[in-house]
């Protein structure tokens, strides 16, 4: 497994919690839009739990362009 | 029969099934508190609503065009660091003298008073401070008091002997005040710079100096305004991007550096992120906050 599936796994974990839907599939393509339920409120959440997990801190630049999975994991990238 | 909060978020679901879903997640749909007040603001409102012949469904379609408004406009905000407008005089020729859109904004806001945490924050803050804030108190001013529901709710909290006059430079704000608060208060369209009356016990400023360019000429000309011991009850937002929003406050510290420096003194004040978020990761997310405070004179 790349770094890369690795990382969307943890992050699948994370969005199945936060948005309660245990059998849900992310892609890097996915946004708030194409995601029931990833709402400002999950978004906060998603974002506590993202930080938590890989042990981050996302800064203010990283925070506003979070707008899709594919965002996060670039995000995350970045902080390795 | 009056709706109550849960037919209200059925009617919401039929329109909106997601957003229906999150106001079940983070309202406190369980608490007396909200129970007792969003069942008394309704019935405010659906008794406005049979009067101006406008129906409920129609005000939660302009909740959720307002809500969809407000989506759009926040990822540009995060990117420019700037409300979509500067200028009073545009927003004024497109907005508050369009009475389409005002009505449909004002209907709009009224219902966001209790489906929104912050604003049912502000509400509840408003009431439970009112009474201290306001003995004696024999003349109250509302300045833009837009759906009216902050004045309806001091008329029945204060001493009957009060007289209340709502002042506001939109004829829908103050179209929707009538239906919602009545004949009681004295309503008067005008702006509150040629407004010369003195000497009021309380002045209600809530949501406003965020859809001015220069807040600070108002503040300053409240000070004119208010009675000697007399208090000020001021609410607006921090980062809180809506197409009428001008003055761009970044977060609580600056809201009270103006009051400050206007000659105010906040005497007890509350904040509440919007959907109700951890203060923490809402201020890092740059959400919406709401800020209110009682207020005398330094």
């Amino acid at each position: 497994m790349s770094n890369n599936e690795a990382t969307l796994a943890q992050l699948n974990t994370i969005f199945r919690d936060v948005l309660d839907q245990p059998e849900l599939q992310i892609t890097e393509a996915d946004t708030q839009k194409t995601l029931s339920g990833w709402d400002s409120v999950a978004h906060a959440q998603l974002v506590f739990e993202i930080e938590a997990v890989f042990n981050c801190r996302f800064s203010t630049a990283q925070l506003t362009s979070l707008r899709t999975v594919g965002d996060i994991c670039q995000a995350l990238e970045s902080q390795e | 029969m009056n709706p109550d909060i849960n037919s209200l978020l059925e009617l919401i679901a039929t329109l909106d099934q997601e957003h229906a879903a999150k106001l079940k997640k983070t309202l406190p749909l369980s608490n007396p508190d909200y129970q007792q007040q969003s069942a008394r603001l309704l019935v405010k409102l659906s008794n406005a609503a049979e009067s101006l012949n406008i129906p409920l469904e129609r005000w939660a379609e302009d909740y959720l065009h307002l809500l969809h408004e407000m989506q759009n406009l926040r990822q540009p905000f995060l990117e420019t660091g700037r409300y979509p407008n500067e200028s009073f005089a545009e927003v004024e020729a497109y907005f508050y003298s369009n009475p389409e859109l005002m009505g449909r904004h004002m209907r709009a806001l009224a219902l966001a008073q209790f489906l929104w945490i912050d604003q049912c924050e502000r509400m509840r803050f408003f009431l439970a401070h009112l009474i201290e804030n306001s003995s004696p108190i024999r003349r109250y001013l509302e300045i833009g008091g837009g759906h009216g529901l902050f004045l309806s709710e001091a008329i029945d909290a204060l001493d009957s002997k009060v007289s209340y006059t709502m002042l506001d430079i939109s004829e829908s704000s103050l179209q929707l005040a009538r239906a919602v608060v009545g004949d009681r208060p004295r309503y008067l369209k005008g702006d509150v710079f040629d407004f010369e009356e003195e000497g009021w016990d309380l002045i209600v400023l809530g949501e406003v100096i965020e859809h001015l360019e220069d807040p600070r000429a108002m503040l300053k000309q409240l000070r004119l305004l208010v009675a000697p011991g007399g208090r000020l009850f001021l609410t607006t937002p921090a980062n809180a991007p809506m197409p009428d929003h001008i003055y761009l406050f970044r977060n609580a510290d600056e809201i009270r550096s103006l009051c400050h420096e206007c000659g105010w003194k906040i005497l007890t004040e509350t904040t509440a992120y919007s959907d109700g978020i951890r203060a923490d990761i809402a201020e890092r997310l740059q959400y919406p906050l709401m800020f209110a405070a009682y207020l005398s004179p330094l």
